[in-house]
């Protein structure tokens, strides 16, 4: 049996309570960004893992690390992805085989039509709206300019908004619950 | 209800709405720990690993350098006073024709019948290398 000190004892309870309270927003960050249930538990699982693995330096501020991390780890599924194509597949790919997790995942309009904007307007669009990151956070998360944050914020939005015009007028509705 | 996709107020509700079944398991800080500590535990028995396979390496290595092989030396070096392969003679000269072509030509002179095998130098009994005395 793992011996555990209080100090140890102590940082996993802080640990405990972070999850619990960032673990929501995060997955469905992920899910946006990633558009796979699974890939998005993967993706929250890792960042987790590498923001406990450092709890040390994360611990001031856990939600911006683990927003970071997350962003990272979301961009290293894009690129292993982009590597292996075949082995690979998402809402989009999949085309016309249709199982039940995709027809649960046709409810989520909103999310489609995200997917549908590019990588860095759907990233900033994710922290500063889902995930409550102001400008200079979301900058900071992503590694980019204040000013790329407000111009692809102003893109994204205005973007997702003719796409769901084009939803609306294609007898849609976004919210058919 | 329809999104207006340039009120962000609007956009952060409709996801909050989309996305509110979307709930991560439970235990899941545990599990992190866990595979924390499972992960930590393989690095380490790595690095161990690592440092018992680099000594049972080095170790054999650094004993057959500092033995000095078959000459017993303690630091790879002769011992001092000990002449370090010493025969008794001198380093080569090069002397122009060796012995080995000598027998060699010998033979064929004498399956020639040109040449007495007596009149060229045997590499056993007379060595072309000088001997010091």
């Amino acid at each position: 049996m793992r011996r555990v000190s209080s100090r140890q004892r102590s940082r996993e309870a802080e640990f405990t309570e972070f999850v619990e309270a960032a673990s929501p927003s995060l997955l469905r960050a992920a899910l946006v960004l990633l558009g796979s249930r699974e890939d998005a538990e993967d993706a929250l699982q890792l960042t987790l893992l590498r923001t406990y693995r450092r709890w040390d330096r994360a611990r001031a501020a856990p939600t911006a690390y683990a927003r970071a991390v997350l962003a990272n780890a979301c961009r290293e599924r894009w690129r292993h992805r982009a590597r292996h194509p075949e082995t690979t597949g998402d809402m989009e790919s999949l085309g016309n085989v249709i199982s039940f997790a995709e027809a649960v995942d046709r409810r989520h309009v909103l999310v489609r039509m995200l997917r549908r904007l590019p990588d860095v307007q759907r990233e900033v669009l994710v922290f500063r709206y889902l995930l409550d990151a102001t400008v200079s956070e979301t900058a900071e998360s992503l590694g980019i300019a204040e000013g790329t944050v407000k111009s692809a914020a102003s893109r994204g939005l205005e973007q997702l908004r003719m796409l769901l015009s084009a939803e609306e007028k294609r007898g849609r509705r976004v919210h058919p619950r | 209800m329809s999104i207006h996709a340039d009120d962000e107020f609007s956009l952060r509700i409709a996801l909050e709405g989309e996305l509110d079944d979307v709930v991560p398991a439970d235990g899941l800080a545990g599990v992190v720990i866990a595979r924390y500590h499972r992960t930590r535990r393989r690095r380490v028995a790595g690095a161990v690993g690592l440092v018992v396979v680099a000594a049972g390496i080095g170790v054999p290595l650094g004993l057959a350098s500092t033995s000095g092989g078959a000459n017993g030396g303690s630091n790879g070096k002769p011992a001092h006073g000990e002449a370090p392969g010493h025969t008794g003679s001198v380093p080569r000269q090069h002397n122009g024709a060796a012995s080995a072509i000598g027998w060699r030509a010998s033979h064929l002179m004498i399956s020639s019948g040109s040449v007495s095998p007596a009149t060229l130098v045997s590499p056993v009994t007379a060595s072309p290398y000088p001997v010091a005395a």
